[in-house]
């Protein structure tokens, strides 16, 4: 039984990256907005809640730092995908190298490499080894869910997903809503990316998200665009990646990339189709023009 | 309620004039009928009226206040409401989710929480004075045409609006649903509201209309009460002195061309079945979304389905491919001319050649622009510049390019989905002596088409296509248009 309960426990603390950042894409895919910037969010997120922590030793502070990261970079990818209505999907493909790149840099140049944040104390860890950041951020889940499904402004937002031209007429500002949606993307990602470094591994490496972004994105339809089936799903996804390493180490014979690749796999097969197709918002990924006007 | 008016309104794009000079007053209480053709600017008229042009010249006046709306939603907060002929709903939410979808009202923090109950209370004290019954929780898509179009209403009158522009209201519905929309427009207009309808269908408002302005070419021609006006004289007025339709002419009908046998549609066991005979013109019927589109390319080849039998001159084709079958003689005018029957990008000489079977890996320059010009001659497109991009055409010129295409291979059967749909007199006039021309050589045709008169004018057997089932076919002198209505509604004679 407590080994079950461990797993749980591991389960949940490894897939919160995961699902902070999930939760934030949610809200930019109702809007329309298919951000697969949000692995480089995550990288970014993590370099600026590294750096913030090493210098202040506050968990709070490196995590706030994820705010301005995630506005910032979402108003890069904003003007590319919303104002100039480059291709969501090439954009976002070259975001991510761009941050890798980035964040690799200014590492180099700032920090003496291999230092992990062993100076930092944790804010009360429970009998499970969750921490209180974990509890805060796991309040997230249902202010989503509130806030996508039963709030004005979360009406709007699927509005804008669904028909974006009956939204403008409608008088809503469809390019003013979806980009609030891909700043919640962002911040959302480099949060998740904070957390990552700050609270679960404490040093920094440009290849420290590992794809974690992607698993967000297939977390997002697997969860249906449903705040809380999307963190039900991280969660699966956490408890997954933590069965991984009891496999690991119990059966040693295996190659241990086999289980590395478990959640990924289930992942991809969940998203596949083959358990029932999920509709996504109609207008995911194309962008949208006001209609011309003289 | 207040008069709403348009005083001297002009609006130019580039060098073509759609307004000159517009005067038009809608007043409570009466239901207005704006008459035109295609491109004789009633919706250049509405989008001023709406706010989404500004006028070059002239205004709005609301009870003789003038008005500058620099957007829709200035023209709402006047009470202008319009009701697009594409709806502006999202098929995901719920009615209710759709009617206050944009409106600033809601309880809690930043007022982000509407309240649902006294909005559903209103939309039902507002259905049950208007004979406007409406299911709040149904979602969009689960709701047919007639009933979204209901939701579109409701929309405005929970906004408050006292003028109600509906564009082109009749063309989604089916004769039943259309009788219901002029009873419920009649009710509101009895409730003091402005109706503003703009059509260009002038049978349907004969009864409806309790004036109705008649605009060609930019211009407000005249504007009529009830009483003063008949059929003979409004379609005088809406068409100048316009080309009429070709008469057409018989010939005694020969052997079957075509055979459809058990061809079943998506979500339907039992098959479709007719036969054409050469030199005859086999009318099918029906509201859209009845499988037309569907019938249409699984004929053509575009879509899989399964046929007991599809014969073409005693060879079945059932399992060619598109391109062979067009070389068997199948040629297609599909229903979305903008995107299946043609490539805006391409230009007109490209356009042209789409389709046409020949060998050669080149296409030689003079040769491909001689093709062009004598299918541009034969389907007068103007303008008949073969380098245009195809993009450039008005609508009624790209279908003539297109029947003039498919016409010029000489098919032994041409499949016509709403060949002049939405096309000026002049237009529809010469795709249907094109159309014609080929019957008379002996071609089998299969129009599929919406518009029961063209049906009735053109067909010599009429089916009706609902919910992907054929009725069995009439000869045209035999049929009962009442009957047929019926069976567009999907109200079947013979069923219990």
């Amino acid at each position: 039984m407590s080994a079950i309960l461990a797993l749980l426990a591991t389960g949940l603390r490894l897939a919160m990256p995961i699902l902070i950042a999930a939760l934030g894409e949610t809200f930019a895919e109702s809007a329309g907005v298919l951000n697969i910037g949000l692995e480089g969010m995550l990288t970014l997120g993590a370099f600026a809640g590294y750096v913030v922590a090493e210098h202040t030793h506050s968990v709070v502070v490196a995590l706030l730092a994820a705010i301005p990261t995630g506005l910032l970079g979402a108003e890069l990818l904003g003007w590319f995908v919303i104002r100039a209505r480059a291709s969501q999907l090439v954009v976002g493909v070259l975001f991510n190298a761009l941050a890798t790149g980035v964040a690799a840099y200014l590492y180099r140049l700032d920090c003496p490499p291999g230092v992990t944040l062993a100076t930092l104390t944790l804010p009360k860890t429970d009998a499970l080894g969750l921490t209180l950041p974990f509890y805060a951020l796991l309040l997230l889940v249902p202010l989503a869910e509130i806030a996508l499904r039963r709030s004005r402004v979360g009406l709007n937002l699927r509005a804008a997903g669904e028909a974006p031209q009956a939204a403008a007429t409608a008088g809503l500002d469809v390019e003013r809503l979806r980009m609030w949606g891909l700043r919640l993307s962002c911040l959302a990602g480099a949060l998740g990316g904070a957390y990552l470094v700050v609270c679960q591994i404490g040093l920094f490496r440009e290849s420290v998200v590992a794809g974690q972004g992607f698993a967000a994105l297939a977390m997002v339809i697997f969860g249906r665009w449903r705040p809380i089936a999307v963190a039900a799903c991280a969660v699966l996804f956490g408890c997954l990646d933590a069965l991984q390493f009891v496999i690991q180490l119990d059966a040693a014979r295996m190659p241990p990339q086999l289980f590395l690749a478990l959640p990924y796999l289930v992942s991809a097969l969940a998203i596949s189709g083959l358990f029932g197709r999920a509709r996504q918002p109609a207008a995911l990924g194309v962008p949208w023009r006001r209609e011309q006007r003289d | 309620m207040p008069v709403y008016a348009l005083d001297h309104v002009s609006k130019t794009f580039g060098e073509v004039v759609a307004l000159d000079d517009v005067s038009l007053e809608v007043r409570p209480g009466e239901i207005h009928v704006l008459l035109g053709e295609n491109g004789a600017g009633k919706s250049s008229l509405m989008q001023v009226l709406y706010g989404l042009y500004r006028p070059d010249a002239g205004c709005v006046r609301i009870d003789s206040v003038a008005h500058a709306f620099e957007s829709s939603a200035d023209a709402q907060a006047c009470g202008i409401g319009m009701v697009h002929q594409e709806f502006m709903l999202v098929p995901t939410l719920s009615v209710i989710e759709n009617i206050l979808l944009g409106r600033d009202e809601g309880r809690g923090p930043f007022r982000q929480f509407p309240d649902w109950s006294a909005a559903r209370r209103r939309i039902e004290a507002l259905g049950a004075a208007h004979g406007l019954r409406l299911d709040c929780a149904a979602r969009i898509e689960t709701l047919p045409i007639g009933v979204r179009q209901r939701v579109e209403i409701m929309k405005l009158l929970y906004g408050k609006a006292d003028l109600l522009i509906l564009d082109e209201p009749t063309a989604v519905l089916a004769p039943d649903e259309i009788a219901g929309l002029f009873a419920l427009l009649r009710q509101l207009r009895d409730a003091g509201h402005a109706v503003l309808l703009v059509t260009h269908k002038l049978a349907e408002i004969m009864q409806l209309a309790d004036r109705v302005s008649v605009m060609r070419r930019g211009r407000i021609i005249e504007t009529r009460a009830r009483g003063t006006y008949d059929l003979g004289a409004l379609s005088r007025l809406m068409m100048g002195d316009a080309p009429a339709l070709p008469i057409r002419s018989r010939i005694a009908p020969a052997a079957e061309r075509l055979l459809v046998r058990g061809l079943r549609l998506p979500g339907n066991r039992i098959g479709v079945t007719f036969s054409v005979r050469a030199g005859e013109i086999f009318g099918i019927a029906g509201v859209d979304g009845n499988g037309q589109t569907e019938l249409a390319d699984a004929i053509a080849g575009l879509m899989p389905a399964s046929c007991d039998a599809l014969v073409l001159d005693g060879h079945s084709i059932a399992g060619l491919s598109v391109a062979h079958r067009r070389a068997a003689g199948v040629a297609y005018v599909p229903a979305d001319r903008g995107h299946v029957g043609s490539i805006g990008a391409a230009t007109l000489e490209e356009t042209a050649e789409l389709g046409r079977r020949a060998r050669g890996f080149l296409l030689w320059p003079d040769a491909l622009r001689a093709r062009a010009r004598a299918i541009l001659e034969a389907g007068h497109v103007v303008p008949a510049d073969p380098a245009l991009r195809t993009a450039s055409l008005s609508g009624g010129n790209r279908q003539k390019l297109i029947v003039a295409r498919e016409v010029s291979g000489r098919p032994t059967v041409l499949i016509a989905v709403y060949p002049t749909r939405g096309v000026d007199v002049a237009a529809a006039a010469a795709i249907w002596s094109e159309i014609d021309a080929l019957r008379l050589e002996g071609a089998a045709v299969v129009l599929i088409s919406s518009d029961l008169d063209e049906i009735f004018d053109r067909a010599d057997q009429i089916a009706v296509l609902s919910a992907g089932r054929l009725t069995p076919a009439v000869a045209r002198d035999e049929a009962d248009l009442g009957e047929l209505a019926h069976a567009m509604a999907g109200v079947h004679g013979n069923a219990a």
